[in-house]
């Protein structure tokens, strides 16, 4: 019988040859991985690597012991009830409002850091009364040593779109997605120019702008040594003593009145078009109706609601069922998805 | 067809040159354990790059240096892409570089050219001019009116030095240290240099007064101190009432402009601090410690003598700067007290 290995001289037909090429195939592969192992073990990384990488999976697990980047904080419990009496409803618009957080952190990665915004007798009357946003921010710099960015989220705020990431909504391009220059969108009136700042120092804060000003309900803040500059020098008692029966809205007041005086705080601060991270509903903000800058859009699915004032003649629980359930309709997928 | 270990020197019962050479001597050691293949492959290797290949026949060696040439060019190609991509990174990455043109310190002058003659004006300059050229340190000087628009209230003239050096740190990005000398001061020892007198991180360790209250004679808010000298970016005076803010030396940067600004906020300005600017400077260091923090305080004859001061500021022969400070009120004159200074002032000693 001739030796099914000896082919080197064989003599069939031209088209058997060709169909014993292709037979062989298979073992020609085989061979060549046989004889370069450790190169062929570096290809099959590399490939499940660029694979896995575009698809979107999560590539290392996440550990219990690695930080994320990000935290999120949630301010909760808003005057602790002492003020106001907290009944059923504010408790389910509470529930509602940290289940979304958590859910969207944990799917991300990101910690989630739930505040106590209760009144402390150290924020009386006539003493920094509501500067405590400053403190917590700050405590909860201490208290995540790792992290990088803050996002800082009021309590009347829901997620919508959970399945998008901060980083693809905000930081992949955060030159494009944010502006400095108050030239377009001034609302407040502040001075475009003043002296002495400078564009290209890295930005520290982001803050979106609505009809009335700054909002700093939904805002990110970095972990830097100019934020630590800001947090230290937004509560002055100078300022409040001055200024503290004009100022509303307490730190957001102080921030602007510092915009438009320091000139190191510009350059520092970069606006967020109020729609990525900040869209108001239809309630809010009501003088704008139609204001496609300021209110959620549907359609194009914006990322984050900040149900802003709701507290003050609108209805709470009502605004956040209604977005609750829009979100889970439109997370629901159709059997079409895949292919769409 | 029964597989054995492949000996050099047994008999070949296929030709050496065809697929089934190679497939045989593969193949069969396919059964024996995986580390000890590669045990066997690496002793092999290693031993014939030791010693000469005699005992390889002729294509085995073609084939041993084929493979020894292509791994040669593959340790070369991936020398040259690492080279190559550090070059990259240290050219152009975002490595923080300091502008390097530009003194490393700078003298601020602000000039009244409202109140004071030409020629009086003109000996200031020639002071700091002196001084400056001999130890090759930058001069920026402005006229005060420049910015008359930016200060709220525009009798109050200590407010002008702050967008001075804001200005003169803008205009300025690659020097380190800026020094602000008030007009109404003489630079008496011009040998002096800044860097050994006061700004070296020793020198200035040891000049620092620590635990001593921001406000004399007794504020609560004391110095601190345990702070390294090397942190300090503002270094200042006081004299027996408070801040001497007629001298004193800023290290540009982040916290630089932070307290510029912050110092010359429109509340601040509008309050009707007692003593203006001073008071400001004192109010923002009781109560902001990111300010306090980088502030060394030292003592007022380094660099801020009075000559008709008492005690431990009282100006003397060697001093580096002689003070003229408050001589703008109706019971001194400003322009016979330089004078009488301006004869005695020591002159660059090359």
């Amino acid at each position: 019988m001739k030796d099914k290995d000896d082919y080197l001289f064989s003599p069939v037909s031209r088209t058997s040859r060709v169909i014993n090429r292709f037979r062989r195939l298979p073992n020609r592969v085989r061979q060549l991985i046989l004889r370069r192992r450790i190169l062929s073990a570096i290809l099959f990384v590399v490939l499940c690597f660029t694979l896995v990488a575009n698809s979107g999976v999560r590539l290392l697990p996440r550990l219990p012991w690695t930080s994320s980047k990000f935290v999120i904080i949630l301010a909760v419990n808003q005057g602790g009830g002492v003020m106001e009496w907290k009944g059923p409803t504010e408790w389910a618009v509470e529930r509602t409002s940290i289940a979304n957080k958590k859910a969207y952190a944990d799917r991300h990665g990101y910690q989630l850091a739930i505040q106590d915004m209760s009144i402390k007798k150290r924020y009386a009357h006539e003493w920094r009364e509501s500067w405590e946003k400053v403190d917590v921010i700050r405590q909860t710099m201490k208290q995540y040593p790792k992290a990088e960015w803050f996002w800082w989220l009021d309590l009347h705020t829901y997620i919508m779109e959970p399945s998008i990431s901060l980083e693809k909504q905000v930081f992949n391009r955060l030159e494009n997605n944010t502006y400095r220059s108050l030239e377009d969108y001034n609302p407040l009136r502040l001075p475009v120019e003043i002296p002495f700042v400078d564009n290209t120092h890295q930005i520290n804060l982001i803050v979106p702008q609505d009809c009335g000003g700054f909002n700093l309900g939904s805002f990110l803040i970095r972990r830097s040594e100019w934020t630590d500059f800001l947090l230290d020098i937004w509560w002055d008692p100078v300022f409040y003593e001055q200024r503290h029966m004009q100022w509303e809205h307490k730190e957001q007041d102080a921030l602007e009145h510092m915009y438009s005086d320091q000139g190191w705080l510009r350059s520092g601060t970069a606006f967020i078009p109020q729609r990525l991270i900040n869209a108001f509903p239809e309630g809010a903000c009501s003088e704008q109706q139609g204001d496609k800058r300021i209110f959620y859009n549907q359609e194009e699915r914006d990322f984050v609601v900040n149900m802003a004032g709701c507290e003050w003649g609108r209805d709470c629980y009502g605004e956040m069922e209604h977005f609750r359930k829009l979100s889970a309709s439109l997370q629901k997928k159709s059997w079409w998805w895949p292919f769409k | 067809m029964h597989f054995s270990i492949p000996s050099r020197s047994a008999d070949q019962t296929t030709l050496p040159g065809s697929p089934s050479f190679k497939a045989k001597s593969r193949a069969s050691s396919h059964h024996a354990v995986y580390p000890l293949y590669i045990f066997t492959q690496l002793r092999s290797v290693i031993r014939d790059a030791l010693t000469s290949a005699q005992n390889v026949t002729a294509p085995e060696k073609k084939r041993q240096s084929a493979r020894r040439t292509l791994s040669m060019w593959a340790i070369a190609v991936f020398a040259a892409v690492t080279v190559f991509l550090t070059i990259m990174y240290v050219l152009f990455a975002n490595i923080a570089t300091s502008d390097s043109a530009g003194p490393r310190v700078v003298l601020v002058l602000g000039l009244d050219n409202g109140k004071y003659k030409e020629d009086y004006l003109a000996k200031i300059i020639e002071n700091r001019r002196e001084y400056a050229d001999a130890h090759k340190y930058g001069l920026y000087v402005r006229n005060m009116s420049d910015f008359k628009g930016s200060v709220h209230d525009a009798a109050k003239l200590g407010w002008y030095k702050l967008p001075l050096m804001r200005s003169a740190m803008q205009d300025n990005p690659g020097s380190t240290y800026f020094w602000y000398l008030d007009q109404n001061a003489i630079i008496m020892n011009p040998n002096l240099n800044i860097e050994s007198h006061i700004t070296d991180v020793k020198r200035l360790n040891s000049l620092v007064l620590r635990d001593v209250p921001v406000v004399p004679p007794d504020s609560t808010i004391r110095t601190y101190r345990h702070v390294p000298a090397d942190r300090m970016k503002f270094i200042i005076s006081q004299d027996h009432e408070g801040f001497q803010t007629g001298s004193f030396i800023l290290k540009n940067g982040e916290y630089a402009w932070y307290v510029l600004d912050a110092w010359f906020d429109k509340l601040y300005q509008e309050y009707k601090f007692q003593k203006a600017e001073k008071s400001s400077l004192e109010h923002l260091a009781q109560w902001h410690p990111t300010v306090l923090s980088k502030m060394a305080i030292i003592p007022q004859r380094i660099f801020n003598a009075y000559p008709n001061g008492v005690g431990d500021s009282l100006y003397q022969d060697g001093d580096f700067v002689a003070s003229l400070a408050g001589c703008d009120t109706p019971e001194r004159s400003c322009v016979r007290e330089f004078e009488r200074l301006w004869d005695n002032r020591g002159r660059v000693v090359n």
